[in-house]
């Protein structure tokens, strides 16, 4: 896929597919830091851990927020998360987030989008004959920011 | 007492009187010269006679009453008479001498009866004994006859009991003498056994021994197993090393391509590069995980070939221990089997002794009823002799019946004779 996509465009016109409860999610390469190994999760004070926690990546603390908050789907039943993809906002730095994922499908050639609402899923394309849902960035951080203050003393 | 004077004497007195009267008396009547007729003197002296023959005859007329009324008393029985003689005669003569023999007879006779009568008492009280003392003797030989009787009938029992004794004991000896062949037949049967269980436990230890040698190479390749599973796991380990760096190089070269998408048009070599070795590491990813399945797939195999051969060595522990156990097991056969063959040995040569003892037994058997039919026909003779006996004792009942009756005739005729002892009713207490 990632190889048969396309020639290795620009940045701005690639995508890192990835896979999370069987569906197909990309992200703008630009905003992905790094794919990283899955860590342990420390938990963040007054945050509920359903909701997620903090990892190490590299020295720093990076929020990372479970697939069912961040995604809306179904973790009963799912493998554990094989890789955690660093992201930021905007290609040109801002807040980090960890998004875990299933399984690293490869590089999409494509541009990104940009969601009109509060849904990260900006858009849903067809690539190789299955359905691919490219996320905002933006709002992947923003609703994880969201979540985070809508969560923190609930419990 | 008088002058003994006999009758003889009496009369030649008398008739020397009135012959002496006759005479002197005319010679007085002359001397004194008296007148009278020549026919006085005579009746005179027939007068002094007649008084001298009254006076004589009156003597003997009172003693011949006496000795009458004596003997009359006598006749009647009255032994306790006495003859009426005078007290003081003064010429006794042979009537005072029969008085007396007649007195003395009386008296000799009052002895002999009451002798008599004593005897006749003894007789009586001898002929009562005797009477008793036979009947006793009839009862107690009645008694006899009876238990004798019984005792032959007890005997002749005896004689049935012995014969059917004699007759069990000899199928004794013919049931001991059968128990003899089987115990014969026992013990070569157990012979037999004791040698074929030596051959068996021979056999026995030589498929231990191979069984051992089984065993012993089941448990080598249970060791085999055991240790190619262990390297399996050693590979797999290496396996999932490479897998994990098969991993870390997809994942260095997902970063690499994404640092050289980053890096725009200067990354585009680098990117190239990348994607390169995250296709060799995906690669080898994928071949570490196909390895990884067919090491997995061979780690169940071996693990389930494991597990068996863990189970075999198990049961090839408890198939040693039941071996062992078996082993064990035909050794106490055998030494059980020789120990029934000695056994029956014992009991062969013991029911030998047996059947001698028992034959020795029948023979004293046979003499014990041979002496027992000699003391039934011993009895028979004697019950024959002791009703023989019975009838002689019902006799001698009789016989002593017919002398206590005799005794009481003898009895009633003593007692008419008057003794003046008390009689012995009286006497006796």
């Amino acid at each position: 896929m990632s190889g048969g996509q396309g020639a290795i465009g620009a940045e701005q016109d690639r995508l890192l597919a990835f896979e999370v409860a069987g569906s197909r999610y990309a992200l703008p390469i630009g905003c992905v830091v790094e794919v990283g190994e899955v860590a342990p999760l420390a938990c963040i004070p007054t945050l509920p851990q359903r909701v997620g926690g903090v990892m190490n990546h590299h020295g720093d603390a990076l929020p990372v927020l479970r697939r069912g908050v961040l995604l809306d789907v179904d973790e009963e039943g799912l493998p554990e998360p094989a890789h955690v993809l660093a992201i930021t906002a905007r290609p040109s730095g801002g807040a980090r987030l960890g998004v875990p994922v299933d399984r690293i499908v490869g590089f999409v050639d494509g541009a990104p989008a940009t969601a009109l609402g509060d849904d990260p899923v900006a858009e849903r394309r067809v690539v190789d004959g299955r359905v691919l849902f490219v996320l905002d960035p933006q709002r992947l951080v923003a609703r994880a920011k969201d979540e985070i203050e809508n969560s923190l003393g609930k419990e | 007492m008088g002058v003994r004077v006999s009758l003889t004497h009496k009369f030649v007195i008398g008739s020397l009187v009135v012959g002496g009267a006759v005479v002197a008396f005319p010679l007085l009547l002359e001397r004194s010269g008296l007148a009278v007729s020549p026919w006085v003197g005579p009746f005179v002296a027939l007068g002094v006679g007649a008084a001298i023959g009254f006076f004589l005859s009156r003597e003997l007329t009172r003693t011949f009453q006496g000795l009458r009324t004596a003997t009359e008393q006598i006749s009647r029985g009255d032994l306790t008479t006495r003859v009426g003689l005078p007290e003081n005669a003064r010429f006794p003569d042979e009537t005072n001498d029969l008085g007396h023999s007649i007195q003395r007879m009386a008296r000799n006779l009052r002895d002999l009866v009451e002798h008599v009568q004593r005897t006749g008492d003894s007789v009586s009280s001898a002929a009562h004994e005797l009477t008793r003392a036979a009947e006793g003797a009839s009862q107690s030989t009645g008694e006899i006859s009876s238990t004798v009787s019984d005792l032959a009938r007890s005997v002749a029992e005896q004689q049935k009991l012995l014969n059917d004794a004699n007759r069990l004991m000899h199928e004794i000896a013919v049931a001991l003498e059968r128990n003899a062949d089987r115990a014969r037949e026992a013990f070569g049967f157990a012979a037999e056994a004791n040698q074929k269980a030596h051959s068996g436990v021979d056999v026995a230890r030589l498929a231990i021994e191979k069984m051992r040698l089984v065993f012993e190479r089941v448990e080598q390749s249970v060791t085999r197993v055991f240790t190619l599973e262990e390297k399996t796991r050693h590979v797999n380990q290496i396996t999932a090393l490479i897998t994990s760096v098969a991993h870390r190089t997809n994942l260095l070269s997902l970063n690499a391509s994404i640092e050289a998408a980053r890096a725009g048009e200067a990354g585009r070599g680098f990117s190239v590069v990348a994607e390169e070795i995250r296709k060799l590491a995906e690669s080898a990813g994928q071949s570490a995980e196909e390895i990884s399945k067919l090491i997995a797939e061979i780690q169940t195999d071996t693990q389930a070939v494991a597990d068996e051969m863990r189970e075999s060595s198990l049961g090839v522990r408890e198939g040693r221990e039941d071996v062992d156990t078996i082993a064990h097991s035909l050794e106490h056969i055998r030494s059980a089997v020789g120990e029934a063959a000695t056994r029956a040995e014992e009991i062969f040569q013991g029911t030998d002794l047996q059947t001698q003892d028992i034959e020795r037994m029948v023979a004293a058997m046979d003499e014990v009823a041979k002496v027992a039919e000699h003391n039934a026909v011993v009895i028979e003779g004697v019950e024959n002799t002791s009703g023989q006996q019975l009838g002689s004792m019902s006799e001698m009942v009789a016989a002593s019946g017919t002398l206590l009756g005799l005794a009481e005739e003898l009895q009633g005729v003593l007692r008419r004779l008057e003794t003046g002892s008390p009689a012995p009713e009286e006497q006796a207490p």
